[in-house]
């Protein structure tokens, strides 16, 4: 099973540009599962995953492993191309 | 001291605060009593809101609801929105260049089952009006653009705004105005939800307003006893909501004097910086002049800031968007470059800048750009 954690925050614009493409991209890709994290609510784990900087953060796992993280803003078509390679 | 932080606040007018005192001191009474004292009390906030819809050249369809400030005024406009029940739609359209508390609020209702659309911008960062038509339907509740932005001072067209939504009864417009009150003409009728708060105009922290057309379905998010007004129970804060208006007579009395004055201020600014090496202008000439955002690739925001407070001049940053606030949104959006973006800082002006101060500040600048 594949999942995209996505790490947001309520007050980064740039996660409410990127929250739907990747949500459209699991509704075309049923093999994919779909998490919102937020930043400020879950210290521990940003911490743990060594999330900073530019948010969003979104982390490709492929069972319990990381396979690939996409950080900031990307087009549609970029996210496309990123994600079909795993 | 050199203060060049004005669009994140204002030093209160000496007239503000003696109109705050003189209230504070005649009207004792809880405008909600309805003793004599309360009825006074009650008297003056309405007078007080008359005056300032007056001040705003706004007619009798609106009703000022007095808030904490823009931030509540914000919350209170996009959820007494949302929040109506019998609100079918759960379509939002929103910008790029807002306030933290509306994109906090967008992301919210995001999470929530609301779609939120981000309007499109060309390279001055003016929304698109063809994207806006594009994306209005059937199920938009909610279209919330501010008038001018704070990092960079970008305006939209807000009455071209208003004519297009005027085609879509149950959509509601939503404009945080906080940059352009006091400062610029502004036109606001046809608006149905207005936001600005006093102390970016001179007035005291802990006041603002949301005006909302009357005949538009609202909901509170404060629920109490019988107030002043049905959209924010809790005993309304009568010196505060005097002193805004004195405040915001003020600001509409010197406003054409004062716009021209910081119209010199930021050319000057604007031709003495332009030699230091480097440095590229986020702002434009034709954004506001109250507002000059610049970016000095290779150091960052957080650094030039620490720079100038350390030798006595306050100027600003940025709103956060990265977790270790380095990186401008609102520069992000406009320029798609990171190293713009990192090394953003911005100056906002007033009638009170001098020249003088604009002279110290390049001169330390100079030091600091070598």
């Amino acid at each position: 099973m594949k999942k995209i954690m996505l790490i947001t925050a309520v007050w980064c614009p740039s996660c409410l540009i990127m929250r739907p493409r990747y949500q459209a991209y699991v509704q075309k890709h049923l093999e994919f599962s779909f998490e919102e994290v937020d930043f400020d609510d879950n210290p521990s784990l940003v911490k743990k995953l060594s999330v900073a900087k530019t948010l969003p953060v979104a982390i490709i796992y492929t069972g319990e492993r990381e396979v690939v993280r996409l950080i900031g803003e990307l087009s549609a078509q970029n996210v496309e191309e990123k994600l079909s390679t795993i | 001291m050199i203060y060049l932080d004005y669009a994140a606040t204002t030093p209160a007018h000496p007239s503000v605060l003696s109109a705050f005192k003189k209230a504070a001191q005649k009207y004792i009474g809880n405008p909600n009593s309805g003793h004599e004292l309360g009825l006074m009390a009650a008297k003056a906030i309405d007078k007080a809101l008359t005056k300032m819809r007056h001040h705003l050249h706004l007619p009798s369809s609106y009703e000022l609801i007095p808030t904490s400030g823009a931030t509540e005024a914000n919350n209170l406009a996009w959820q007494g929105v949302l929040n109506i029940p019998e609100n079918k739609g759960k379509h939002i359209i929103t910008t790029a260049f807002e306030h933290s508390s509306i994109t906090a609020n967008a992301n919210y209702y995001a999470r929530n089952g609301f779609r939120v659309d981000i309007l499109t911008t060309d390279k001055h960062g003016h929304v698109d009006l063809n994207h806006l038509r594009s994306l209005l339907c059937k199920d938009t509740i909610l279209v919330s653009v501010c008038s001018v932005n704070s990092e960079i001072g970008n305006r939209q067209p807000i009455q071209a705004i208003v004519d297009i939504i005027k085609g879509y009864p149950s959509v509601y417009f939503h404009s945080d105005v906080t940059q352009s009150i006091g400062k610029e003409p502004i036109e606001l009728d046809g608006i149905d939800l207005i936001s600005m708060t006093a102390h970016k105009f001179y007035g005291v922290k802990g006041i603002g307003l949301l005006i909302k057309k009357k005949k538009r379905d609202f909901t509170p998010i404060i629920r109490g006893g019988h107030s002043t007004t049905a959209y924010r129970r809790g005993t309304p804060a009568t010196e505060l909501i005097v002193s805004m208006e004195r405040a915001l007579k003020l600001a509409m009395q010197g406003q054409i004097t004062n716009y021209d004055y910081v119209v010199g201020i930021n050319e000057y600014a604007r031709e003495h910086l332009s030699p230091l090496p480097n440095i590229v202008f986020n702002s434009e000439a034709t954004d506001s002049p109250f507002v000059f955002n610049f970016s000095l690739p290779g150091c960052s925001s957080r650094a030039t800031v620490t720079y100038l407070s350390q030798r006595g001049i306050y100027i600003s940053n940025h709103t956060a968007c990265e977790s270790d606030a380095d990186l401008s949104s609102a520069i992000l959006s406009l320029t798609s470059d990171q190293a713009l973006a990192t090394s953003s800082v911005r100056l906002s002006f007033s009638y009170l800048t001098t020249i003088e101060e604009i002279d110290r500040l390049i001169e330390v600048l100079r030091g600091y750009c070598k």
